[in-house]
Parts: structure tokens; sequence; C-alpha cells
């Protein structure tokens, strides 16, 4: 019998993934359901982390999906894996709610309504998927030396573009720029049975 | 196949400038294969990101919003129409049931709340019958639903008022009708509306005496995941929060019938 590893659970989810993407192309609102059920913990926190409100996060997650359930046809499996279409898609709508409103006057309510939750019901593989793969992206953003990881979580986590990170930070563009190169290379190179799973 | 250095970054600024952009899925660069995309690597990188941080689950009721709002598929694919669903009930302990405005099917959620609001004036202007009999023949045709609302208690404050909140298909508009309602002093309390939610009563307004006949009351917007709805008579037309007796309340959402 053979072993299951992550790798084959990760291949399967994948595939899985694609299969449900089609499903939703053709209006199977049960397959949103299921990725809804597979995505959203990773996606809210995403937006959360962004928005740092979890009643705007919910907002933009729900925008997410429904993004989803209308451009599913349009998803190209060539092009990026679903969990990636995911994430960009929440990442994206995240950070256009960001820009929209002023963000030193909601920081104070926000900081208290925020709460955080994890739904430890579901002991499902997919689960089990999600934590490993949460582990080995903090333990190697965590090798990033600071300058590096911090000019990554700005572009990332704030949507700056480099010429932003570099007026921001007062740092150099040539830097900036030199900073985000390495730290995506390494990044690569470090995640790469990750991004096996995913191809 | 190696790729020189210079390629390699400028097919990770190829891809961060996709992203500046708002482009979810962009196209690979080069002529590679699909699949073997040498841009993809890096856009999935990217995606790992996320995985930084711990998961946060969302509410439930941002699920059952969301699929609130996708049609019902029958076996076949087609569409389920809304009367297929029996009325639920609310649990008030919110055990088991889920809330009253959870229905997966409307089409016409627009057209519903404008005709809430319509029957809401149709129900001031009393002598019109007629065109409140119309009113309500297409409210029941469009699947708008209804919260009676009652006296509880063995010793009611008011035993002869009685309302009902009615509430249009997109889940959002409602309008609040109570009759026999004695007015409260203005100066010294005031009949205050609770939507009970899971997490926390919300406010959802204070009664309005100014006109004689029923008081009236309606909005745009509800909160999610709602219980039951409550009627308080409180001390003052400020408060956050239920502290007053109980009025009226009801925990019922039942189909507009004729």
């Amino acid at each position: 019998m053979t072993p299951i590893d992550s790798s084959t659970v990760a291949s399967t989810s994948s595939s899985e993934d694609v299969a449900l993407v089609d499903r939703i192309a053709h209006r199977d609102a049960e397959a949103l359901a299921r990725l809804y059920d597979r995505y959203s913990a990773i996606m809210m926190a995403l937006a959360q982390r962004i928005l740092r409100d979890s009643g705007e996060a919910e907002d933009v997650l729900q925008e997410a999906f429904v993004q989803v359930w209308k451009q599913a046809e349009r998803y190209n499996p060539a092009r990026s894996s679903v969990s990636t279409w995911l994430v960009l898609i929440i990442r994206s709508r995240a950070i256009d709610r960001l820009r929209r409103r002023q963000v030193g006057e909601r920081t104070a309510v926000a900081a208290q309504r925020e709460k955080t939750t994890v739904d430890t019901s579901n002991r499902g593989v997919q689960t089990v998927l999600v934590r490993e793969r949460h582990k080995r992206v903090q333990e190697e953003l965590a090798r990033l030396p600071s300058e590096q990881r911090n000019v990554i979580e700005l572009a990332f986590y704030r949507g700056l573009t480099q010429s932003e990170i570099a007026a921001q930070t007062s740092i150099p563009l040539g830097t900036v720029k030199t900073r985000t190169l390495l730290a995506m290379k390494k990044l690569r190179k470090a995640l790469g049975p990750e991004i096996k799973e995913l191809l | 196949m190696k790729h020189k250095a210079g390629d390699e970054d400028a097919l990770i600024e190829a891809v961060l400038a996709a992203l500046d952009h708002g482009d979810e899925q962009p196209a690979t660069a080069g002529e590679e294969p699909p699949g073997e995309g040498q841009s993809r690597p890096f856009l999935e990188t990217l995606g790992l990101l996320a995985y930084e941080l711990e998961p946060v689950a969302p509410s439930a009721a941002c699920r059952d919003r969301l699929l609130a709002q996708l049609p019902v598929q029958g076996q076949k694919g087609e569409v389920v129409p809304f009367r297929a669903k029996p009325a639920a009930r609310w649990d008030p302990t919110g055990s088991k049931s889920p809330p009253w405005y959870l229905r997966p099917v409307w089409m016409h959620g627009l057209a519903a709340s404008l005709l809430v609001a319509a029957m809401f004036l149709g129900a001031i202007l009393l002598e019109r019958g007629r065109e409140l009999h119309q009113l309500q023949t297409v409210a029941v045709a469009l699947g708008v639903e209804y919260c009676p609302l009652n006296p509880v208690g063995d010793n009611p404050i008011h035993p002869g008022a009685r309302g009902a909140v009615y509430v249009a298909g997109d889940h959002q508009h409602w309008a609040l009708q109570i009759q026999g309602l004695e007015p409260a002093s203005p100066d010294e309390s005031a009949y205050t509306l609770w939507f009970l939610t899971h997490d926390r009563p919300v406010r959802g307004g204070v009664l309005d005496f100014s006109s004689n006949g029923p008081v009236h009351l309606r909005s745009a917007s509800m909160p999610p995941d709602i219980r039951a709805v409550q009627v308080t008579l409180e001390n003052s037309d400020a408060v956050t929060e239920p502290s007053g007796p109980t009025v009226l309340y009801g925990d019922q959402m039942l189909p507009l019938e004729l």
C-alpha cells in the first residue's frame, strides 16, 4: 500500500481545484461552496491582514467569490494554480478597498472590532495541506534578510509599487528593485517543492 | 533549461508589474508551452506568500450570504422556483435552524424591495384597501416574507399591540408596521426596534409616533444572521442595546400570503 505523502495530497488537491472551477464555470453552486470551504480561511486571513478589519475582510471575501462565480470560465490552468488565482483575486480586491478608504481614521475602530478565529472543526486533508504550506512559507520568509522581507511585504500586503516603496522608505529605487529580485529568487528556490505541487 | 539572470529579472519584474495592474492571471512570458511558463513559478511564489498567515475562518453567515446569492440548481440544472422551499422557522437558541433571512432563491430582489416600500406607503393610506391588496398580490408573487410581532409574557405592557417586519427578497430592505401601541412619552421613553443576531442586538431604529395611525419604520439595510426581532421600551432614544421591557417579539419568518 503506497503511503500518501503531502506531495500526492497537493497534486490531487490541485487537480481537484481545477475540476471545481470547471464545474463553477458550468454554474455548479455546490462546487463554489466546496472551493469556498477549501480556501476561504486563507483568503480571509489575507484580506484581514491587508484591511485590518474583519467586517471589511468578509465583504471583500464575498466579492472575490462572486468574481470567481462570474469569471470561472476565464480561469486558465496553464497560467496559475487555482490557489494562486484565488489569492491574487482577494489581494487585488482588498488593496482596492484599502486605497478607497482613509486607513488612518479606521485603524482605531478596526483594532477594536478585529477578532481572529480559527475554525478547528475542519480536520480534512486540505487543512493538513494548508498547515504544511503555512509552516514552510513562514520558515522561508523568516530566513530572508529583514530588508528583503520588508520590501516583499510592502509590495504584497500594501500593494505598493517599487517606486512607492522607495519613496516611502527613502531607499533608492535601484536598491528596492535589487532587494525585491533577490527575495523573489530566494523564495522561488526555497519553495521549489511547494511550487512544483502547484504547477 | 537555464536562463540568464537578466532574463529571470525581467520575468520577475513582469510578474510584479502585472500584479500592480491587478492582473490575477498574467500571461506567461516567452514562448514556453502551456504549464511550463518561466514566469509562472514566480507567480506561484507570490501566491504562496498568503500561506504565511494563520488561517482565519470567516463567519458562517458570510458563507450563507454568498451562497444565497447564487441560483439554486435542480437536478438537471434548471433554476428552482422560490416557492419550492418551505418556510424556515427560527430557532431562537441558534442551535440548528438557519437564520430566518437565508433564502436560497429569489429572482427579483430589487423589485421586491421597491414593492415593500410601496406596501409600506400603501399601509399608511389605509382607505386605499384595493391598492394595498394589489400590492400585496405582487409582493406574494415576488416572495416577500414577514415576521409577525406579538406581545410577550403573562402581563404584556401593551396586550393589544401587533406588528410585523416585512423583508424584501434581497434581505436588506425591510419595513416595520405596528398597530395598537400607545405613544410613549417622548421626553422619557422611546420604543426601539432591535434585530437580535448571533453576536449582539443591533438597533433598527426608534419608532415615530408623529403621525396618527399605525407606526412605521423602514430601512435599506439589515444586519446579517438575525435570530429574532424585538421592540423594547427604553428610557432614552440613544441606547445602544436593549435594556427596557419587551413590548413585542417575533422569531418566525413566514411567506407572505393573501
